[in-house]
């Protein structure tokens, strides 16, 4: 089941990523900065990296996939995802713009550390057997994992608290209903892959795989559904409305 | 390339880094104190000392590739990722500020130094031992 789940999460996030890198593309041309599109489609990016390593490892080792499988899916997706909610959050100053030069200095660095400076004991891995299981055996602890929790922690509450703090905002404002529901859906399939993780701790691995797919399930139909500006939506000045989680 | 040289080059690798060090926090300390507590935008000065950090960064950088082309390596090779991101730190920081519509955008440099020092204790920690 794990190399299904983790197919057709590399299927939805790879037409997730170009639907999104389309919109920022358009509005690129129509000379509209939509900076937090361009963070989510690397995100969702990263996200179809990771579970296509996931399906490539089921099959054969490979230790620039595991190195690719492990930095895209446990170090970079969370925060380049959080990033782009920031950017709908955080519109005053440069601080959106700030954090993610970090975000981008970090994944400078990680991604050459994970690649060719981690000793990978590629003796553990065996076919069709769980990654999440054999993670240990096949990494040891310390330098580049190091930063998974920093990571995860920063992009999962940044994607899910700015996507509830959204929802809660039309909630009261009695406004815009789709984005309501939007967002909440966005939190919840958030929320899905960071339990997943958190879920390993209880040797329930198991649950990471579908809580991955059936997290970006949620965050594209969230994603749909609060990009969907309806008619009779209330027209209101632009600067009224920074929390909107779609654009 | 003669010994001395190499031992001379080690060594100033290895005191220019602990200079950078001090350089760069006392400009964190500075971004502060402009940035946050008089609510100041970056000076002509503070921009000097900016420009003047990465260019010693990149002198700090060419040594070190220079000593690991001569056969020298660090106490950990993840020296070399650590010396990479203290070379890009500021750059980052300085499009951010440089592009920045909204000002004033001090914030950029009290981020970029904070994490280049935080890189350069890292980088020295992992650097080899003298």
């Amino acid at each position: 089941m794990a190399l299904i789940f983790s197919v057709v999460t590399t299927v939805i996030s790879v037409i997730f990523a170009g639907v999104v890198f389309r919109r920022w593309w358009r509005a690129r041309r129509a000379g509209k900065a939509r900076p937090h599109l361009l963070a989510w489609g690397i995100g969702l990016s990263l996200y179809g990296i990771g579970a296509l390593g996931q399906v490539v490892l089921y099959f054969a080792w490979s230790p620039a996939f595991f190195a690719l499988w492990y930095w895209a899916g446990a170090l970079a997706v969370a925060p380049w995802l959080g990033q782009g909610t920031l950017y709908l959050l955080m519109r005053r100053g440069s601080a959106a713009r700030n954090i993610q030069m970090a975000l981008i200095l970090i994944c400078v660095m990680t991604l050459p550390w994970a690649l060719f400076l981690t000793p990978l004991n590629g003796a553990a891995w065996q076919p069709g057997m769980d990654m999440v299981t054999l993670t240990n055996d096949i990494m040891q602890r310390g330098g580049v994992r190091g930063f998974v929790p920093v990571m995860n922690i920063w992009g999962t509450v940044a994607l899910v608290g700015g996507a509830i703090y959204s929802a809660y905002l039309f909630r009261r404002k009695q406004i815009l209903r789709n984005r309501m529901t939007g967002n909440w859906l966005i939190a919840l399939g958030g929320l899905l892959p960071a339990l997943g993780g958190a879920l390993i701790r209880l040797d329930l691995t198991w649950l990471k795989y579908p809580g991955e797919m059936f997290g970006v399930i949620l965050i594209f139909a969230g994603f749909l559904i609060a990009t969907n500006i309806p008619e009779e939506a209330p027209q209101r000045p632009r600067a009224a409305m920074p929390e909107a989680a779609g654009d | 390339m003669p010994p001395q040289a190499y031992l001379w080059l080690k060594d100033s690798h290895y005191w220019l880094s602990r200079g950078g060090l001090v350089f760069g926090i006392v400009m964190v300390a500075l971004a502060v104190y402009i940035g946050l507590i008089r609510h100041k935008d970056v000076t002509r000065w503070f921009r000097r000392g900016v420009y003047g950090m990465t260019g010693f960064v990149a002198v700090e950088a060419l040594i070190g590739l220079f000593l690991y082309a001569s056969g020298g390596r660090p106490h950990d090779e993840v020296h070399l990722i650590y010396g990479l991101g203290a070379l890009l730190a500021l750059p980052f920081f300085i499009f951010v500020e440089t592009t920045a519509t909204k000002r004033p955008a001090m914030g950029s440099y009290i981020w970029g130094f904070t994490l280049m020092v935080a890189i350069f204790v890292r980088s020295i920690m992992t650097g080899a031992v003298a």
